[in-house]
């Protein structure tokens, strides 16, 4: 009951978050948050999240019902599929591998949109493509940042397991 | 069994990805609208509140970093808004103004008008409003200020809406180019110097399709004249017209009347 309350104060929190920073750089928090969260918490409870955060950008954006389950349908897809081939637990490789999850994810999000509302495909110009890879640089920090928090959270409950009497 | 499956990690984007297109494809058949409706009545304050915050917090760090050039683009606005007000005042006072309109109506029509906040900008040249369904707006709407056209509304939701400018690349319009001297011709058809179309780019509004043989120069006024829209309104001034004298057609481009990313409020016309 505790992480739906919690969940649902956060997806009010993300949509406000996510016009926010998407009017100063075009920089996602629904596109990071769902990165960092993928497989730490539970499947009922992403989905949960996922489904009305992805609804409610969709209306609030004036996109069509939809749009936000598919680039998040993408980028877990990509992530995955990076997987596959680079180890995402390790420490260089998995920053490496989420910067190119970004930029590809971001590149797929304003190609998305362009076509689904104006029917074709957009042009990038120098400031759009640095604009995609600062947002990436920025989200691989913060993925970083969080990592660190995790395990140092995690080290904390297993001190408690360990601990000998 | 039905667990574990979902616990895969290969499933869950899949999953996403099929009820996507599941959406989009019951969306375009128009289910889900009261859905979009209860969403909207939830979400837009926050959405709204938050595209208002990062506007004065984006307003606030370019002051910061550029305090210079904000005095430079004041003394610029105010010298544009004099222009434009002069401009105005050309095309009004004059009877052969009618000239220019295909139908018999009145010129100052009395539409009825909705003002509209103007929240934030997209990349694609598009604009994000605080009006909505329930304020009247649809599809198709024509936002304006003044006599300045500003874009055709695109997708509208019950709060809040977006408005396509001219420079989106999907915007496209016939146009009509009046002398910038426009109170020195004496003859009804001497005000309408050539006819073009404009379209929308990254960088700006492109015109094209200008009789190689008209008078048209840099600085010559750009009125809409597209059935689409249906009544005459200001787009801005042709500049960069090309010198190409092995060119069918001239060609050049738009300097619209106002900076689309300095609007602050505007009108959309609902009836």
């Amino acid at each position: 009951m505790l992480k739906v309350v919690l969940g649902t104060i956060g997806i009010f929190l993300v949509v406000f978050l996510e016009h926010f920073f998407l009017g100063i750089s075009a920089f996602s928090i629904f596109l990071l948050l769902s990165v960092i969260t993928w497989n730490r918490v539970s499947v009922p409870l992403f989905a949960y999240f996922g489904i009305l955060t992805s609804l409610a950008l969709d209306v609030t954006l004036h996109q069509p019902l939809g749009f936000h389950f598919l680039i998040l349908g993408t980028v877990l897809l990509l992530l995955s599929f990076v997987g596959m081939f680079t180890h995402l637990e390790g420490r260089a490789s998995r920053y490496a591998a989420l910067l190119v999850v970004f930029l590809i994810s971001y590149f797929v999000n304003i190609v998305s949109i362009s076509l689904f509302e104006d029917g074709i495909f957009p042009i990038f110009n120098t400031s759009i493509l640095l604009g995609i890879f600062f947002n990436s640089v920025v989200s691989v920090i913060v993925c970083f940042v969080s990592d660190i928090l995790f395990s140092s959270l995690r080290e904390e409950k297993g001190y408690e397991k360990i601990r000998l009497k | 069994m039905l667990k574990k499956v979902l616990k895969t990690k290969i499933v869950q984007p899949f999953l996403f990805l099929l009820l996507g297109f599941l959406f989009v494809v019951l969306n375009n058949v128009g289910i889900f609208n009261g859905l979009r409706s209860g969403i909207s009545y939830i979400f837009e304050p926050f959405s709204s509140t938050a595209m208002q915050w990062q506007k004065s917090v984006s307003s606030w760090a370019s002051l910061l970093f550029d305090a210079s050039s904000y005095i430079e683009e004041n003394r610029n606005l105010k010298k544009e808004i004099l222009e434009m007000k002069a401009n105005e005042s050309k095309i009004v006072d004059l009877e052969e103004y009618e000239a220019l309109k295909k139908h018999e109506s009145v010129l100052w029509d009395s539409g009825e008008y909705v003002l509209a906040k103007v929240l934030g900008n997209s990349l694609k040249g598009d604009i994000y409003l605080n009006v909505g369904i329930e304020d009247g707006v649809k599809e198709g709407d024509i936002v304006s200020l003044g006599k300045v056209f500003l874009g055709v509304v695109s997708t509208v939701d019950r709060g809040g809406s977006t408005v396509r400018l001219p420079t989106n690349r999907e915007s496209s319009f016939e146009v009509a180019i009046l002398s910038s001297t426009v109170e020195e011709e004496t003859l009804l058809d001497g005000y309408i110097k050539a006819s073009g179309v404009i379209s929308g780019d990254l960088d700006g509004i492109n015109i094209e399709n200008i009789g190689i043989n008209s008078e048209v120069a840099d600085g010559d006024i750009v009125v809409l004249r597209d059935e689409r829209i249906g009544e005459i309104l200001v787009v801005g001034r042709v500049v960069g017209l090309s010198q190409n004298p092995a060119a069918t057609s001239k060609s050049g481009f738009v300097s619209p009347i106002f900076d689309y990313t300095n609007l602050i409020s505007v009108f959309v016309k609902i009836n």
